[in-house]
């Protein structure tokens, strides 16, 4: 038993550590102060900063600038990049394309991995993205992988416990990592288990439960100087995930993502880095609602998304001039069918397919170059094009659309790409950019194959329409920061004008299939629609321990009819005071939003009141010989607050006061 | 990728057995076609010291309820089978206090085959109503006339796939206008209904007495299919049935979004476009009074 114990104790956690912040990690990526990273984990313990190290990627992620998070329940909460969901942004693992396998986005792809499995998430914005995005017309988020790498001799172990009174959540999770000059290898597992939440006020919320497993894999060995082999397998699996603002739960959601690179260093005096990797990933989402009481018809709603793709990219750096090229390709088949049981046991179930098996091939080349003038100017251009062939596999699930679409091709072939350009200055304290750019985006698969998806937000059944024409944006960008001790003041703004904007318009003449829908959605393009986003933010840094920060948002959505497009938040702002002292850390933080006055009741939409939270945490950590110990403990929603906010899925509340408990253990 | 292969494959089987049944057909004499290939045999029909033997076919074997194609094939001793041979026929129903027959077509030969055809719309199967179905057949070949009185046959009803359910697919109808006339309406296909667009065709015939009804031209049957165990939902672009002259039937078209229990409510209209039976589904009223039904 004490064996026992002292295994555990000897598998310990990594310390992850966040700030929304701005930083120029390595000479390759072309980050400036005014690009956004959120940093995950960092070798080494004394950098820890995040106030709940163990939280979840989607409380990570929130903590970012461009991001915002739409919740359906306390699990697998969606991500948005400029206030746009996932058929505009562009989600990657580690430059891998992953696509979710929930016809009701129950299963963002940023639910399939875990914060231990990562090291960072860089945030495109705009056209500025990823070079491995594709379709992304908002902005990109890809989440880099923890890799050991060959750096650092010898082992690493790291264990983390974690408790939370709210739901009664309990984390626990190890990984190691060995690495060499010439080998690595990290590997962990990682399990979260939460029974219901309670929102402000003690009220229980009911089917909001979630269990995740997660193991993991990276190893890397150099065959020779300079030539590196790696590959990366994650396996993630939730189950009994409840989503209380959804009239359904997951039984599984199961994701595989396995990849194998091959990597070049300093190639030529030409080429710092060529990296090629072929990778393969299977999702299989399991829907459930027997949970439930008084469903008027049970159902069942499996979902499959398989991808398989390479890319190769290309980095370097010639005088004033720094590139990137980088070719990649993948296939995708996507296959969701549901059945309902009648409530005469007699009558024959009813079958259907909502993603009638529909194969994506997407290929694209994608270049760019920065070039510095001098130390103040630089300009960046870049751009992408892809092509891309969509169909139907499934002669069952053409033959249902064809009832709505007589003459609808099986096989689309479509042309997308973007162009952007980027100004950016640089003097004294000042750094300050400009951009713009074009693109167009193919309509994601249930835009274009969906078929009778309910949307319990406007309760209406959506239909994919396949004669979708593509839709375009113009976006411009301008940013600005100034620092000078003790101030950092940043300003940025980011204007999207869409062309043929993609949104369900009611149909009237269709008749809708789910038991209490409003009617039927088709997908549809509006001539025109925007999107503003506006960040304020300012950091204090006191002479002596003490930091102050604060951000205000603020975004406005318009369709082409001046109304409101759904889902864009309020204004909102968030205030922190963060006290450091050598292995002592406290942080006072406080976050609301005002009232959303312009909200969509078209799309299911109502007015959100305000609210107002206060977060408190303190961390200790402290070394025992080779252990070291990081304890963070902390209360959010101190005043037990019940509110929910624009994001909010049917306005469930979030959680109520939640005192967590994180301990981190590394044996260096 | 696989596909090609599969269709190169398929293609390769196709030239080969071309090229070999190319081959054999050189050999000899083509063999004689099987007209009942493919078809079960209900029963047979043999006047005593008739030379011919009539035996009756369909698809499925047995009689039913509603739609029922059947075809005869008339056999001489030799088991020849008979392509110059005239037949009618006449079904009746005995229900004791009263007799009648049912909706139902001349017999016709099916052209190129040994082969004769004709379908009828069972308004009862055997049993209803303590009634049993009798058949009366002539046939004709050359100078030989023959006939078979009063053989018993049996109409199966029409389950739903729960098997013991009444599936509706034929429905007898006053008229609701001055004539007062009683109509037959019979759902003939989707005989395998599918997701997606299906061919819908159904006859109207008319009841001018017991024994006699004759098919009924230029009407029309609005069309609007629900499922009722789904919100009553509908589904769009469904094509109303209406008078096909070449083929003497009523055709539509029905789509089926998923599968399950389907009902084609139906609205009867005549010549003038007056409505003589059925009513609208609305939310208050969820069928109309005429209707048939499909699942699978």
């Amino acid at each position: 038993m004490r064996k026992l114990a002292c295994i555990f104790l000897w598998f310990l956690c990594r310390t992850a550590d966040i700030s929304a912040q701005q930083t120029a990690p390595d000479s390759l990526t072309a980050s400036t102060i005014l690009n956004e990273v959120v940093i995950i984990a960092k070798t080494g313990i004394g950098h820890d900063r995040q106030a709940k190290p163990f939280s979840s990627i989607e409380e990570y992620l929130q903590s970012a600038e461009k991001v915002n998070m739409i919740k359906r329940g306390s699990y697998a909460w969606e991500p948005t990049v400029n206030n746009m969901t996932a058929e505009r942004i562009s989600v990657t693992v580690d430059g891998m394309k992953i696509f979710h396998a929930c016809t009701d986005n129950m299963d963002p792809v940023t639910s399939y991995v875990e914060t231990v499995n990562l090291s960072r998430v860089n945030i495109g914005s705009g056209f500025n993205v990823s070079p491995n995005a594709s379709n992304g017309i908002g902005g990109s988020l890809d989440l880099q992988l923890n890799k050991a790498g060959f750096c650092c001799e010898g082992w690493d172990i790291n264990a983390s416990l974690g408790y939370e009174t709210n739901g009664n959540c309990r984390i626990a999770g190890t990984d190691f990592a060995f690495s060499d000059s010439t080998f690595y290898v990290n590997s962990g597992l990682f399990h979260r288990h939460s029974n219901n939440y309670r929102a402000g006020r003690r009220n229980e919320i009911a089917f909001s439960q979630f269990t995740k497993y997660n193991v993991f894999t990276n190893a890397g060995y150099l065959i020779a100087k300079k030539h590196a082999v790696e590959a990366t397998v994650i396996y993630d699996r939730a189950v009994d995930a409840g989503y209380p603002a959804l009239a359904m739960d997951v039984k599984s959601a199961e994701g595989l993502i396995s990849s194998l690179s091959y990597r070049r260093d300093n190639l030529s005096p030409l080429i710092a880095r060529w990296e090629t990797k072929v990778y393969f990933n299977n999702i299989i989402h399991i829907m459930d609602d027997t949970g439930r009481p008084d469903v008027a018809i049970h159902m069942d709603m499996p979902g499959k998304s398989r991808t398989g793709g390479l890319y190769s990219l290309l980095e370097g750096l010639n005088g004033r001039h720094r590139y990137a090229f980088n070719v990649d390709a993948y296939c995708n088949r996507s296959y969701a069918e549901m059945t309902m049981y009648p409530s005469n046991p007699s009558e024959k179930e009813m079958f259907m397919l909502t993603w009638p098996d529909v194969r994506t091939l997407n290929a694209g080349l994608f270049a760019a170059d920065e070039y510095r003038f001098d130390e103040r100017h630089s300009v960046r251009l870049s751009s992408k094009c892809s092509f891309q062939r969509d169909g139907i596999l499934s002669d069952f699930g053409l033959n249902t659309l064809r009832i709505f679409y007589p003459d609808m091709n099986a096989y689309t072939n479509r042309l997308v790409g973007n162009v952007s350009g980027h100004y950016t200055f640089r003097h004294g304290g000042w750094e300050t950019s400009a951009g713009a750019g074009y693109g167009s985006r193919a309509p994601s698969l249930s835009e274009a194959y969906g078929f009778y998806l309910f949307n319990t937000f406007d309760a209406y059944d959506y239909l994919g329409n396949p004669n979708l024409r593509h839709e375009s944006s113009v976006e411009a960008n301008v940013a600005a920061a100034w620092t000078r001790s003790p101030f950092i003041v940043r300003a940025n703004a980011t204007y999207f004008y869409f062309a043929n904007y993609i949104i369900g318009k009611p149909d009237e003449t269709l008749s809708s299939m789910t038991v209490g829908a409003a009617g039927v959605k088709v997908y549809g393009n509006l001539p025109h629609a925007s999107i503003l986003n506006v960040n304020l933010s300012a950091k204090y840094l006191f002479p002596e321990y003490f930091t102050l920060q604060g951000r205000v948002a603020y975004s406005r959505g318009r369709d082409d009819k001046n109304g409101n497009l759904p889902l864009i938040p309020p204004l909102s702002y968030e205030s922190s005071l963060v006290f450091a002292a050598g292995r002592f850390v406290a942080e006072i933080a406080v976050a609301g939003a005002s009232r959303q006055t312009r909200y969509s009741p078209e799309y299911g939409e109502d007015e959100t009141a305000n609210y107002f939270i206060g977060n408190v945490s303190i961390g200790y950590s402290f070394k025992i010989d080779r252990v070291v110990l990081n304890l963070k403990s902390g209360v959010e929603n101190v005043f037990d607050a019940y509110y929910s906010t624009y994001a909010d899925w049917n306005n469930i509340p979030r959680k109520g006061r939640n005192v967590f408990l994180n301990l981190g253990i590394s044996i260096l | 990728m696989k596909r090609n292969i599969y269709t190169l494959i398929l293609w390769s089987v196709i030239i080969a057995s071309v090229a070999v049944s190319c081959d054999s057909d050189d050999d000899g004499p083509a063999p004689v076609e099987n007209p009942v290939e493919g078809l079960v045999k209900i029963r047979e029909f043999s006047a005593a010291g008739s030379p011919y033997t009539v035996t009756l076919y369909n698809e499925s074997g047995y009689l039913q309820l509603g739609y029922t194609r059947v075809y005869f094939a008339v056999t001489d001793r030799d088991g020849r089978f008979i392509d110059n041979a005239v037949l009618s026929a006449f079904p009746e129903m005995d229900m004791g206090m009263h007799k009648h027959s049912t909706p139902r077509a001349e017999i016709t030969k099916v052209a190129g085959k040994a082969l004769y055809e004709t379908y009828y719309s069972f308004l009862m199967y055997s049993g209803q109503g303590n009634g049993k179905w009798y058949y009366d057949l002539k046939y004709t070949v050359g100078n030989v006339v023959d006939s078979v009185l009063d053989a018993e046959i049996e109409v199966r009803n029409v389950f739903r796939p729960d098997g013991t359910t009444e599936r509706r697919v034929i429905q007898p109808l006053v008229a609701n206008d001055e004539s007062g006339q009683t109509y037959i309406v019979t759902l003939v296909e989707p005989l395998k209904p599918k997701i997606g667009v299906n061919d819908i065709t159904a006859y109207i015939h008319v009841r001018e007495d017991a024994n006699t009804f004759p098919a009924v031209a230029n009407f029309r049957l609005k069309l609007d299919p629900r499922m009722p165990s789904m919100e009553n939902h509908s589904s769009p672009n469904n094509v109303d049935l209406t008078w096909d002259a070449t083929d003497k039937i009523y055709r539509g078209k029905v789509n089926f979004t998923m599968t399950g229990y389907w009902k084609l409510n139906l609205i009867l209209q005549n010549q003038q476009g007056e409505t003589l039976y059925g009513n609208a589904v609305t939310d208050e009223v969820e069928a109309s009074s005429l209707f048939f039904e499909v699942e699978f």
